[in-house]
């Protein structure tokens, strides 16, 4: 599988690449069928299903899909044959699934078979069968038995279901059923905040943030429109809510951030994984955050070598960050945390550089992991920005890095601070 | 320790203000205000008003001060009200600019009570404890330009469709403003007799942030003139006078610094 990236096409290809960066086979920019998701499915195993019960223990699984929204079709993900107690705790959350390679995480998810069904968004507050048992293993923290009954037996081997931001999973197929083995285990936070009808879902995440509920198991209760107001419930696009939970958690960190003082020196982070390659600078300045992405000729995206930007400078964002998209949302919220942990706020710099070893698109996980790994790991202290800047430029094969950075690039906003003393 | 416990109670006693002001004056003070901070302390003593506030970014700076004598009448010990900008910005629009405002601090239910008119509007505080007092940096600033207001605004609007950020240069003999984009330019240039007064005996040139000089500038009020003390890639001090000469306010603003 790896290596798959040498079937690209290389004569001129036939969409701008500078649009496919922007788009990573989710946002059709183009207008036609992807056909560089075309070309990553084509290397990933399929699955041939002989019966339509399909038995297994939900991770716990759940996808809700945004393509006719207000409708949307939904269900859980199961997997047709009975996994390894190893296997299956590796499958179960995405902090579990930093580490782990690409061959080996798109083996495994694209095994995991939704049995969807179409509902109204505002369907989540008087669900039908199978939008119940969904619901309830959105609930579950641990895997949870699960039968499916599919419409139809598929007739031949089916592939996966890929997209950038949503994790990979195997084929989506109509469901007449969807039934648990045993109870969900909901964890006590959970059970009370899907409880309370009063709070706003904003209000519950950040409540759930500081209990040990992850990231995944928050955006599974969004999407199935188990938080929030009574009257506001409602189902939400797993593509969207991996967003706006990131978002919302990175909104709440924010004022704590902007009320500590500024870090002293600049601080130099480092990670990479599977072919995702992640540095950041902290600079000792108030509040800002600027990202690049740089996918490199022959990686998923990009033909050809390809850079976005996004930023936001201390007084926030107003719109989507469209360049970057959820990665953004993503890598801030991992920064965010780090910030509140070490106490300091700084302007914050991300580079991160995309190689063919990731050849196929793993979800927005992999870059709130990898980043969060890259903040755990002791800072490199630089007191001088030229020695900081020469070390990024060391370990980066992005010709004009630093210019493609809003704060380092072209025109900084210095501080009153930065000029004489006071008297 | 009696002489100590003899001056709080001299203290106390004496924290009062009662003035009245023209709700223009007022109106003016918050719109100055206003663009860097939601809420600022007001220092009250028997001389008059003034305040200084730090924008939560740490990019600018106001120092703003209102002598007794742009009040109609005015009375006051030492004291310090904490304003929320926002709701006092709403509160003045109930009078119109040539209204006047009865102003007198409620000790005992800790609000500001405002007569407009027949009205009354009683305005809470808000606790100055956590607000800062900042320092004004000592700035080493050698050339000096005073401009009329207008001129200066006719180039801020231009610029804002073309940057963030605008270009100010300070010459021996002219003061000029600029801005560009990819494809367009635009230029203000004012040759020292279309000044009022020029200073300047090196060229100097800095960058400012729009969303900043912006508002600062609209706070100077056409027919106002604006004196700015300017240095290289160094921090803008803005003067002008507002309660026809009776008050005065001093901005600062840090540069945007070109890195490479």
């Amino acid at each position: 599988m790896p290596g798959a990236l040498g079937s690209l096409p290389m004569a001129a290809p036939p969409v701008d690449p500078a649009l496919c960066v922007r788009c990573k086979g989710g946002r059709n920019l183009c207008g036609k069928p992807c056909y560089l998701m075309q070309d990553i499915q084509a290397h990933i195993p399929q699955v041939r299903l002989d019966r339509p019960e399909v038995q297994g223990p939900s991770p716990p699984g759940v996808f809700v899909g945004r393509h006719g929204y207000p409708k949307v079709n939904l269900g859980p993900l199961v997997p047709p044959l009975s996994l390894e107690a190893r296997d299956l705790a590796r499958m179960a959350d995405s902090t579990a699934w930093y580490g782990h390679s690409i061959n080996e995480l798109v083996a495994q998810r694209s095994t995991l078979v939704l049995g969807r069904r179409d509902f109204s968004v505002h369907a989540a507050r008087d669900p039908g069968r199978i939008l119940q048992s969904t619901q309830e293993i959105a609930l579950s923290d641990r895997a949870v038995d699960t039968e499916l009954r599919l419409a139809r037996v598929p007739a031949r081997a089916l592939g996966p279901t890929l997209g950038d931001t949503v994790p990979p999973m195997g084929p989506a197929l109509e469901a007449t059923r969807a039934r648990l083995g045993e109870n969900p285990h909901v964890p006590r936070a959970v059970d009370r905040l899907v409880g309370d009808t009063d709070a706003k879902a904003a209000t519950a995440l950040t409540e759930l943030a500081t209990t040990s509920v992850t990231v995944d198991h928050m955006q599974r209760l969004l999407s199935l429109g188990l938080l929030g107001t009574a009257e506001r419930r409602k189902l939400v696009p797993t593509r969207w809510s991996i967003t706006a939970v990131d978002d919302t958690l990175g909104k709440a960190l924010l004022p704590k951030v902007k009320d500590l003082p500024e870090l002293g020196t600049i601080h130099y982070h480092r990670a990479s994984y599977n072919g995702n390659h992640f540095q950041v600078l902290l600079l000792p300045r108030p509040w800002g955050f600027d990202m690049q992405e740089t996918w490199h000729a022959g990686s998923m995206w990009a033909p050809t070598t390809q850079t976005a930007v996004d930023f936001e400078e201390y007084s926030g964002r107003t719109g989507y960050a469209s360049n970057i998209t959820g990665a953004y949302y993503a890598g801030r919220l991992a920064v965010l945390e780090h910030l509140v942990g070490i106490g300091r706020q700084a302007t914050v710099i991300v580079v991160r550089e995309i190689t063919d070893e990731y050849w196929a698109p793993l979800g927005v996980w992999l870059i709130r992991e990898t980043m969060r790994h890259a903040m755990q790991n002791r800072p490199l202290v630089f007191d001088d920005l030229a020695a900081a800047v020469r070390h990024v430029t060391r370990f980066s094969r992005v010709q004009g890095w630093k210019e493609n950075s809003h704060f380092l690039g072209g025109v900084y906003q210095a501080t009153l601070g930065e000029f004489a003393t006071a008297t | 320790m009696a002489s100590v416990v003899a001056n709080a109670a001299l203290k106390e006693s004496t924290a009062m203000f009662r003035a009245t002001v023209k709700a223009d004056v007022l109106k003016h003070i918050v719109e100055a205000t206003s663009t860097l901070v939601d809420e600022a302390k007001i220092h009250i003593t028997t001389d008059g008003v003034s305040l200084k506030a730090v924008d939560p970014a740490h990019v600018a700076m106001v120092d703003l001060s209102l002598g007794a004598k742009a009040f109609e009448s005015y009375e006051a010990g030492d004291l310090e009200l904490g304003l929320d900008l926002e709701k006092f910005k709403d509160v003045l629009k109930l009078a119109g600019s040539a209204d006047t405002v009865k102003m007198e601090y409620h000790k005992d239910s800790h609000r500001l009570v405002m007569r407009m008119g027949n009205l009354v509007r009683r305005v809470g505080l808000v606790d100055t404890a956590g607000m800062p007092d900042p320092k004004v940096p000592n700035l080493n600033l050698p050339n000096k330009v005073v401009v009329s207001a207008e001129e200066l605004h006719r180039a801020i609007k231009g610029s804002e469709s073309l940057s963030d950020h605008v270009t100010v240069i300070a010459d021996p003999e002219f003061f000029e403003i600029s801005a560009e984009s990819d494809l367009d330019a635009l230029n203000l240039r004012l040759p020292k007799e279309e000044l009022i007064e020029l200073e300047a005996a090196e060229r100097t040139k800095s960058m400012f942030s729009l969303d900043y000089l912006s508002n600062m500038i609209k706070a100077v009020r056409s027919g106002g003139a604006l004196t700015m003390h300017l240095g290289s890639d160094y921090p803008v001090k803005m003067e002008f006078d507002l309660a026809d000469g009776n008050g005065h306010c001093v901005y600062l603003l840090a540069p945007r610094i070109e890195t490479d």
